[in-house]
């Protein structure tokens, strides 16, 4: 009995050293986790601000093509229809590369954002199961440390006459 | 012939035109941006049979492409199209 109630405390002294030292989460990775959430949501917030100076750049730029066909029509005095034609074919097909570049641009900052989204959805997850992991792993010390009291009491019980 | 080369020959073809067409249209001119107007020539150039079948019949050596008729006419053509000369 006497070795058996030695055995008990050094358990829980083994047990509380594993917690501590290997399998709890050390106190730097949720603070990791919390600083790489931050940034994802600043990159979210800069994509989001590219995202309307592109916009407002794509506008710009149509007006320009606009404004530059029309002046040019204004400035001619006389208006003959291959001149027009020609005019009025380049200008559409700039616009179509225009917008055509403006999608694929669109598309590239959606990729990324949902890249990014995806990216905070499985950090918020593992910020979760750090969380979930820690109250385990402090119900089972205290699981333990009951049942090592419990064990304690019993031996107590039985050598005491 | 790689990318490089057919941007280059764009490029080059584009150029040859791009005076005349800037004294007729000065002002649409000075609004159009011309990488661009390079890069989409390229990639629409890329997607084109024509333009794979034109680099296939010009021959297998690689020197010659760039300079090939069949190549410079189908860029040329491009060209011709996207400025409306």
């Amino acid at each position: 009995m006497k070795c058996a109630s030695r055995i008990v405390p050094l358990s829980a002294a083994v047990w509380m050293c594993f917690l501590v030292g290997g399998c709890s989460t050390p106190s730097s990775v949720p603070l990791l986790v919390n600083v790489a959430g931050k940034v994802i949501q600043q990159e979210q917030q800069h994509l989001s601000d590219d995202s309307q100076r592109l916009s407002q750049w794509y506008t710009q730029q149509r007006s320009a093509l606009e404004a530059g066909f029309n002046a040019d029509l204004a400035a001619r005095d006389q208006l003959d229809a291959d001149w027009v034609a020609q005019g009025a074919r380049v200008y559409v097909t700039a616009r179509e590369m225009l917008l055509e570049h403006e999608l694929q641009t669109k598309r590239q900052i959606e990729l990324r954002q949902e890249n990014l989204r995806l990216a905070g959805e499985s950090l918020d997850r593992a910020a979760i199961v750090l969380q979930q992991q820690d109250q385990l792993l402090w119900s089972a010390t205290r699981l333990r440390q009951w049942i090592d009291q419990q064990l304690e009491n019993s031996t107590h019980t039985e050598t005491t006459p | 012939m790689n990318v490089n080369e057919l941007h280059e020959l764009v490029e080059q073809r584009l150029d040859m035109r791009w005076n005349e067409f800037t004294e007729e249209h000065p002002q649409l001119a000075a609004a159009i941006d011309r990488v661009q107007l390079i890069e989409t020539s390229v990639e629409r150039l890329l997607d084109d049979p024509d333009y794979h079948q034109a680099v296939q019949s010009a021959g297998r050596d690689q020197a010659m492409i760039g300079v090939a008729g069949p190549v410079i006419d189908l860029v040329d053509r491009w060209v011709g199209r996207l400025l409306g000369i």
